[in-house]
């Protein structure tokens, strides 16, 4: 899991755990070269005065003496270097003693057991139960020579202590491990946000809002992300807006040649004339066409990702479409059927739009008069299949490979006969590769043609 | 008489529309924007209104809506805004058709036709011939879950024969009910629309039939 949550947490806690390890590490060094040997002179202080007691009262009952010492903390062992062999107190855990360490103490030297105790890197040493871990001194009673090693019992004097600082190693541990993830969460939570917002830009829906009042970088980066979005949004529609505009200026004034054109024809003019007046007619419908068509296809070379979404119904789209070309069906007497159960589907509306005009005026076009055509819309499981049926002039198989390329037209005799700018079937294609769509064509010369176009159901957004 | 209203900022459009509205033999008004247009309206009856979008002062799409809360009449926008958002913006408001220029303008006039008909006849009333659910409003035939969109005189013929189920009908009473008197054609024309009908029929496989009586004519029988 590569989250930034989890990174921030992992690497939070590893610098916690690294640093532990660290500081102990210099705690347990300064103590081995500076508090080891203090421990060492404290209790070497108290064997002293211990055998200076003895020393001194020599009708003492050593046993009883030293069982009491014993009893009050310390851990008592003493020889006479021969089978005489004493413990007092709590027991040792381990009664390991260097060879020389007796005899050493016997001839009048202190045993520093405590601050020769070898060092580990992890291990104070402070705690080790061991007879080695001692301070020897000795002392003489009822004339033999003893040799007497003793270290502060630290677990009857530590004992709870030592499970406090246990507790609180622990807490601190635990405790530090759970903060760190849950402020880590609050610290990554806003990034998080900003992130669903960027892909939720990138699907064309620029009206996010995020929360701007924190005071720091990440509010700072939420505000101007805003403004970002607000300013995008705001060169999208210029830009709906120019393109619609453009559109109008072109097409009225061609809308007015067309329409003069159109109140010559009812004078009485040549045969050649009117022919001459056909062509400019034919050229200005090509125009406008064309003007649409490129218009078109600019929108959606520059939109690639930045398709506007939005949920509608592509059944009402296509019988809107069907309606708006009542007057080309009727002329043709062509017959339409279909079958368009409602299907909301999320898309652009106006690309999804100009699929349909383009599939519909197609089939008009190639039909032949008082023909049919079919169109229908099929719900699968996980896509919609719509298609389009003529029974028109149909198309050979080398020309199915090429009429998705632009400005390619099938049938070039009759390129004259039927108007048309050759870019339509590439509009549709690029509309429905946008879309994360198909189209497949079927079609035989002369029986007709049906586009099928498949688009994957969306979750709605 | 019917009487159309156009309005539109650009007086060419104006003239070739009222041009062509007065050959078919409307009486035709002028605007040059929607609040010229709803003074108009106040002034006399219209039976229908032809309208651009892009107009000072009241646009298209405001006059469609004043219109449509007003009056009872049908609205065309004739525009050079051809997106779907602007088509839908105006079937939002009301609007009745929508052409987008340039237009052809015989395809003006099927629609102005097409609207008149529609709005005049609302009392006539749909029929069901066998399977067949033929929508008078809507010039919709239903069949099986599937719509069929007629050519209009096709329509108009099966139309009449459905609602005679079973009445045998010379050519002349076909052409003076479905054509109307006016009609110039001769009578060969009943015989291609029936003929063009019956092999619709045949396609869908409808257990709907036209006979032909011998020396008398045809009629729509019901299996």
């Amino acid at each position: 899991m590569k989250t930034l949550y989890s990174k921030i947490a992992i690497t939070t806690i590893v610098i916690m755990l690294i640093s532990s390890l660290l500081s102990f590490f210099i705690s347990n060094l300064y103590y081995q070269k500076t508090l080891k040997p203090l421990n060492d002179e404290k209790v070497t202080n108290i064997g002293l005065e211990l055998v200076a007691f003895l020393n001194h009262h020599q009708q003492l009952n050593i046993d009883e003496y030293l069982h009491h010492i014993g009893d009050i903390g310390y851990q008592l062992y003493v020889t006479d270097g021969q089978n005489d062999h004493r413990f007092y107190g709590a027991e040792y855990r381990e009664t390991n003693l260097p060879n020389t360490a007796v005899g050493q103490v016997l001839r009048g030297d202190i045993y520093h057991g405590i601050s020769n105790f070898p060092i580990t890197t992890f291990v104070t040493g402070f705690f080790a139960n061991e007879l080695k871990n001692s301070v020897g001194v000795q002392f003489e009673h009822g004339g033999h020579t003893y040799a007497l090693f003793i270290r502060p019992d630290i677990k009857l004097l530590f004992s709870e202590m030592h499970i406090m600082f246990g507790w609180l190693l622990f807490g601190i541990l635990v405790l530090s491990i759970l903060f760190v993830l849950i402020s880590t969460k609050y610290i990554v939570k806003p990034i998080s946000k900003l992130n669903e917002a960027t892909a939720i830009i990138a699907d064309g829906r620029f009206g996010i809002q995020l929360n701007t009042s924190q005071k720091d970088e990440i509010g700072e980066l939420s505000a101007s992300f805003m403004k970002m979005a607000r300013k995008l949004d705001k060169a999208n529609e210029m830009r709906k807006e120019f393109i619609s505009n453009i559109s109008h200026d072109i097409q009225s004034p061609l809308s007015n040649i067309k329409g003069y054109l159109n109140l010559f024809k009812k004078k009485t003019l040549s045969a050649e004339e009117r022919d001459y007046i056909h062509v400019v007619e034919g050229e200005v419908d090509r125009l406008s066409n064309l003007t649409n068509q490129l218009l078109l296809l600019s929108s959606i070379d520059t939109k690639k990702d930045l398709v506007n979404r939005s949920s509608f119904d592509i059944s009402d789209q296509i019988k809107l479409v069907i309606k708006q070309n009542q007057w080309y069906l009727e002329e043709k007497g062509i017959m339409v059927s279909y079958a368009l159960p409602p299907f909301q589907y999320t898309g652009d509306p106006s690309l999804l739009y100009s699929i349909w005009e383009n599939l519909m005026t197609n089939a008009i076009k190639y039909s032949d008069e008082n023909g049919e055509i079919d169109i229908r819309l099929e719900e699968k499981a996980d896509s919609v299949h719509i298609h389009f049926q003529d029974d028109g002039i149909g198309l050979t198989n080398a020309e199915i490979e090429r009429i998705f390329e632009r400005l390619y037209r099938a049938d070039i005799s009759r390129n004259r006969a039927v108007k048309g700018t050759g870019l339509g079937l590439a509009i549709v294609q690029s509309i429905i590769e946008l879309h994360d769509g198909k189209i497949f064509v079927e079609s035989e010369k002369t029986k007709g043609t049906t586009f099928t176009i498949i688009l994957p159901k969306n979750a709605d957004l | 008489m019917k009487t159309v209203l156009i309005v539109d900022d650009d007086q060419h459009v104006r003239y070739l529309v009222k041009d062509l509205l007065l050959k078919e033999g409307f009486r035709a008004v002028e605007a040059a924007d929607g609040n010229e247009a709803l003074a108009e309206l106040e002034k006399r009856d219209f039976d229908l209104a032809i309208a651009d979008i892009m107009m000072p002062n009241l646009d298209g799409y405001g006059l469609t809506e004043q219109i449509r809360t007003n009056y009872d009449i049908p609205v065309i926008l004739l525009t050079a805004k051809g997106q779907i958002e602007d088509k839908e913006k105006g079937y939002l408001l009301g609007t009745d058709d929508y052409l987008v220029k340039p237009f052809e303008p015989k395809e003006l006039l099927f629609r102005v036709n097409a609207l008149l008909r529609r709005y005049g006849k609302a009392a006539e009333s749909s029929v069901k011939a066998g399977p067949l659910f033929i929508n008078k409003k809507s010039y919709e035939v239903e069949v099986n879950g599937k719509t069929y969109i007629l050519p209009l005189k096709e329509f108009d013929l099966l139309h009449f024969f459905a609602s005679r189920p079973n009445q045998v009908f010379s050519r002349a009473q076909l052409i003076e009910n479905v054509w109307g008197l006016g009609f110039e054609g001769d009578e060969r024309t009943v015989d291609v629309h029936i003929k063009r009908l019956r092999e619709r029929f045949t396609k869908l496989g409808i257990a709907v039939s036209i006979k032909t009586i011998r020396g008398v004519g045809y009629s729509l029988e019901v299996n």
